[in-house]
């Protein structure tokens, strides 16, 4: 596993190849759009989608929780895919991903489709909005104005498409703005891709889930 | 048919048009009295339809007479199957005047997926006698709960244009529907209207399914055929390859200056742009006499065309295979076909459009759009002459549709399991459906997944008390409605002027690739994109010279093995220093140039050529098997050859061969490629290879969309609609990860083995070469034969690398290219 470290606004974070970031400074790991219970929404819709993508994607928490034993989690909305209520099994299936990490302080940003985040609260430390945390500011929705501190955020669930030697392949990537705004890949494991192509003022990180690269100069 | 049986009105009506019934139509009309089904074939414009529709009229006549009064008979009696709702207009005002022509008081109407709600209701409590509409419509039709006592008075379905249907997803919808019909009426007939085919009595069994002996009945002889080619000037550059043949316009201008009316094929709608835009640029003083007709150009447009047509309007339509279905106009004085046909039927059919004069023959004009394809143009030619025929082999056992229906009936009336897989059973494509397979479908639909694995939360289809499946909600049932259907298509944008007036409609994901302000070419005019708005692209007019023209899905149809056979007997002659045509004296110069930088494939010979470039190194190879096996025999050929060395390949196929492009090839000798060509473990390779590649997982598209694994979503649905959407790509990845077991994905596989890579045909490739000598030539630049596949671009990968070693290459490689720039 290699990290890429990138500096934000003199914030120095690492771009890690699990699609999270990690603040060594707050000893802080930041993951987004998590979308937990999405196949069973769609299995309620009458959409015959095998089970199977919230447990592998809080196993990856699990995982990364003990790679880098941060000493807080912060996770930037979307965690839930649709009404906490709506899925018993998931409350208990994320009641039971806590307790194994029972000392850990969690916070939860809500997100668009967090639409009964309070549930999880007593779980979780849940936020109905943005935080300023150390100067960052971090959020689910990336802000539309231009920010004075530096940013994470969630939400747009960029990828990339990279080609060479006649390959082509689309991954999951960080955006980085103004070299301030950070935009993180989606988390989940049944999430799909808004592809991101090259601009101004951008440069965009892909992850081939052992390192990043950056493919903007 | 004795005189006497055939009703007077409809011999007056015959006579008043001048017409006489012709042999086969008192055949057909014979049969039909006597309670036979059966399929008629014969050329476009030989009257098959009122072959057809006769049969019912006579009854209908008789009937009438018998109750001696103007008592209409109620209920759909008829029902007239077409493959695309642009040609339902057309066929009901066809049925329509017979019907008037013979005075019987019935309604014909039509039944499509643009058919106003309120029309539909009124059809459902109000039917017309005879109902005209697509297998998609009649498989809505069957989703409602009274549809038994809605087709109660059915007589007879007559489909018309069969063979444009069989070997399709939709061709199985509809054997499906049928079966179901003549579930609820034993006695009912059906007539399916065909052109010339390789397999007619397979075609006739599909059709009608187990339970019906049918007659096959065949129109008048076809009239002779004349194919010939335009040939380059002498002297002339000619390319060695490229799609739009825009080099042989001044032949074409010339060609089209003749008085009378022409119609000008192509195969892609993206050549047909570039060739209206042409000829007009050429020649804008024809502006008023030209026209462009093609799939996605407004239909009212498009229907003012084929009236204009009929009319003799225009000098010359330029089309696509929108024009090859049988749209009713009066013949043309002359066709052109640009580029290479693909198939013999096909170039017969394009060709029967022109000369119905009695006595004439139909012409048509081959245009090559590159030096190779005045082979294939000989070929066919050959091939008429020889009558080798393509068949459209039928599909089986495509668990998908096999989904979509009994979620149809659960819709519908609901079913009980046994009788169901009875009925089904009765088609010829599930005729051999296993016990096992039947469970696997009615566990997708009503759990979710595999039989032991069920999901709780899961809904759709429920077993009732009664032992009856039905669906779930209201809900459910709405969303079913809203995607039956197996014709997988990108989502199409409406292009729409910025003041107003719509001009055709587009796949979204071209769409998407432009910026606002880009200009396109579409519908012969240059448009600027101005925004997109509610799957809505709105345009200006634009004068920029530079433009993009769409490129669309599919059109691109593999060589056929009749074609590729007559390809490679010319080649052989061409060796032994026979130029026997036109064409092939034509060519004699580039085979030369062929010939001394390497060689001539011929049959005992499998020409392999090897070349460095800066690319890397290309290896070609030129079965002449058709491009589908080629692509198969491609990605097993870089798996083989990957397993010796871990490389990244990217792939290019024609109709001739294939190239291997790669960093490094390992060292090709007679050894390793006959070990890398051998049929053991052919499938299991293949398999191995697709799973690498990204074959099987594009083939899941159509699968994910008919099994009901995606939601497509509906207009002014937004949100919560967009809840459920996700890529078929993403389904099929975890349904690979968590239910490997799952049907669908065998059946992709399969559908990639059979369809997509021709697998009967590729083994059959692989077997003849290992008997044959393998010719390897390092040539130092590309050969006239490999320069198109070089050219060509359109490239897959294969690659046996990880993942991450895939990444760090092309980022590398971007790298490198960012530091010499």
């Amino acid at each position: 596993m290699t990290a890429m470290p990138l500096k934000l606004e003199g914030l120095n974070v690492e771009l890690l190849p699990e699609r999270a970031v990690f603040w060594p400074a707050q000893q802080t790991l930041l993951i987004a759009d998590l979308h937990l219970g999405k196949a069973a929404a769609f299995r309620r819709a009458g959409l015959a989608i095998p089970e199977g993508d919230t447990a592998d994607t809080l196993e990856r928490c699990t995982q990364i929780i003990k790679r880098y034993a941060p000493e807080r989690l912060i996770l930037l909305g979307d965690i839930l895919h649709t009404r906490l209520g709506a899925d018993p099994q998931l409350a208990q299936n994320i009641q039971r991903w806590r307790a194994q990490h029972a000392t850990l302080p969690i916070v939860a940003i809500q997100g668009n489709h967090d639409r009964e985040l309070d549930a999880l609260n007593g779980v979780l430390d849940c936020q109905s909005e943005g935080i300023n945390e150390a100067g960052l500011g971090l959020f689910h929705h990336p802000p539309e104005q231009t920010m004075v501190s530096a940013w994470v955020a969630g939400h747009w669930h960029p990828v990339a498409a990279i080609e060479g030697a006649g390959d082509r392949l689309r991954l999951p990537a960080f955006v980085l703005t103004h070299n301030k705004g950070l935009v993180l890949p989606a988390f989940g494991s049944l999430t799909g891709g808004f592809l991101v192509t090259q601009a101004p003022e951008q440069k965009r990180f892909i992850t081939s889930g052992e390192a990043v690269f950056c493919i903007d100069r | 048919m004795t005189a006497e049986s055939i009703h007077p009105a409809l011999l007056a009506w015959f006579e008043a048009q001048g017409w006489e019934a012709a042999r086969f139509q008192r055949a057909a009309w014979s049969a039909y009295a006597q309670g036979h089904s059966g399929l008629i074939h014969s050329a476009t414009g030989s009257g098959k339809s009122l072959a057809a529709w006769g049969g019912p009229l006579n009854e209908a006549l008789s009937a009438q007479t018998l109750s001696d009064s103007a008592h209409t008979t109620a209920g759909v009696q008829v029902l007239w199957i077409t493959p695309l709702r642009a040609l339902a207009g057309d066929t009901v005002a066809n049925l329509q005047a017979a019907l008037t022509g013979v005075g019987l008081n019935w309604q014909v109407e039509k039944r499509t997926g643009d058919t106003p709600s309120t029309t539909r209701t009124r059809q459902r409590r109000n039917p017309p006698q005879a109902l005209v509409t697509t297998p998609e419509s009649l498989s809505v039709l069957l989703s409602y709960a009274d549809s038994a006592q809605f087709f109660s008075q059915l007589k007879t379905v007559v489909v018309d244009e069969w063979h444009e249907l069989i070997g399709t997803k939709r061709g199985v919808q509809l054997e499906l529907c049928l079966a179901h019909l003549r579930g609820l009426i034993p006695e009912l007939r059906t007539w399916g209207l065909s052109a010339t085919l390789g397999n007619l009595n397979q075609a006739m069994d599909c059709l009608l399914g187990n339970t019906n002996q049918g007659q096959l009945i065949e129109g008048p002889a076809g009239r002779a055929l004349h194919i010939e080619s335009l040939l380059p000037q002498p002297g002339t550059r000619f390319p060695w390859a490229g799609h739009l043949g825009t080099e042989m316009l001044d032949g074409v201008i010339e060609y089209l200056s003749a008085p009378g009316s022409c119609l000008l094929f192509t195969n892609t709608r993206s050549q047909a742009e570039r060739w209206f835009e042409s000829i007009l640029h050429a020649r804008s003083d024809w502006l008023e006499g030209l026209a462009l007709h093609h799939g996605s150009i407004d239909h009212e447009l498009r229907e003012r065309i084929e009236a204009g047509l009929s009319q003799g309007q225009f000098r010359c339509v330029v089309a696509t295979s929108s024009l090859d279905l049988g749209v009713d106009f009066a013949p043309v004085d002359r066709v052109v076909q640009i580029g290479s046909p693909k198939g013999v039927a096909r170039l017969a059919q394009r060709a029967g459009r022109s000369g119905h004069q009695p006595g004439r023959e139909s012409r048509i004009l081959c245009v090559p759009t590159h030096a190779f394809e005045l082979l294939e143009m000989a070929a066919a030619r050959q091939a008429w002459n020889k009558g080798e025929l393509e068949a459209r082999v039928p599909l089986r056992n495509s668990l998908d549709v096999l989904a979509q229906h009994l979620v149809t009936l659960a819709t519908g009336p609901g079913f009980h399991a046994e009788d169901c897989l009875h009925e089904v059973r009765q088609t010829h494509a599930y005729a051999d459906l296993t016990q096992s397979q039947w469970e696997w479908v009615i566990a997708f639909i009503t759990q979710g997944g595999a039989v032991l694995a069920a999901y709780p939360e899961f809904q759709r289809v429920v077993k009732g008390i009664d032992q009856r499946y039905r669906i779930a909600t209201r809900a459910h049932a709405q969303r079913h409605r809203m995607s039956i259907g197996t014709i997988n298509s990108d989502t199409a944008m409406h292009v729409r002027y910025q003041r107003g007036g719509v001009i055709g409609s587009i796949e979204e994901s071209f769409i998407a690739r432009l910026k606002p302000g880009d200009v396109f070419l579409f519908a012969g005019k240059r448009l600027a994109l101005v925004r997109v708005k509610d799957l809505t692209a709105y345009v200006r007019h634009s004068n920029q010279r530079r433009s993009v023209i769409p490129r669309w899905q599919g059109g691109r149809l593999p060589l056929s093995t009749a074609l590729a056979d007559n390809v490679l007997a010319l080649l052989a002659k061409a060796q032994a220093g026979q130029f026997e045509s036109p064409e092939l004296q034509a060519l004699k110069p580039l085979l030369a140039v062929q010939q001394r930088w390497s060689a001539l494939p011929t049959p005992g010979h499998l020409l392999i050529e090897q070349t460095r470039s800066k690319e890397g190194e290309h290896l070609f190879i030129f079965p002449f098997a058709g491009r589908l096996a080629h692509e198969g025999l491609a990605t097993l050929l870089a798996w083989r050859l990957g397993q010796l060395h871990p490389a990244t390949f990217s792939l290019s196929v024609n109709d001739y061969g294939f190239e291997l492009l790669t960093d490094e090839l390992p060292a090709i000798t007679q050894d390793t490629l006959r070990a890398a060509l051998s049929t053991e473990n052919l499938v299991s390779d293949l398999l191995a290879a697709m799973n690498a590649s990204e074959l099987a997982r594009r083939q899941f598209r159509d699968i994910a969309r008919i099994a009901g694994l995606v939601f497509q979503g509906y207009p002014g649905r937004g949100k919560s609609a967009r809840q459920l959407q996700a890529s078929s790509g993403l389904i099929f990845d975890t349904i690979v990860r968590y239910d490997p077991d799952n049907q669908l994905l065998s059946q992709a596989r399969r559908e990639v083995l059979e369809q997509a890579l021709e697998v009967q045909r590729l083994r059959g490739a692989l077997e003849q070469m290992a008997t044959t000598h393998l010719s390897i030539y390092a040539t130092e630049r590309f050969t006239p034969l490999a320069f198109p596949l070089w050219a060509e671009r359109l490239r897959n990968r294969l690659t046996t690398q990880s993942w991450h070693d895939r990444v760090a290459r092309m980022v590398n490689q971007l790298e490198k290219a960012a530091q010499t720039t």
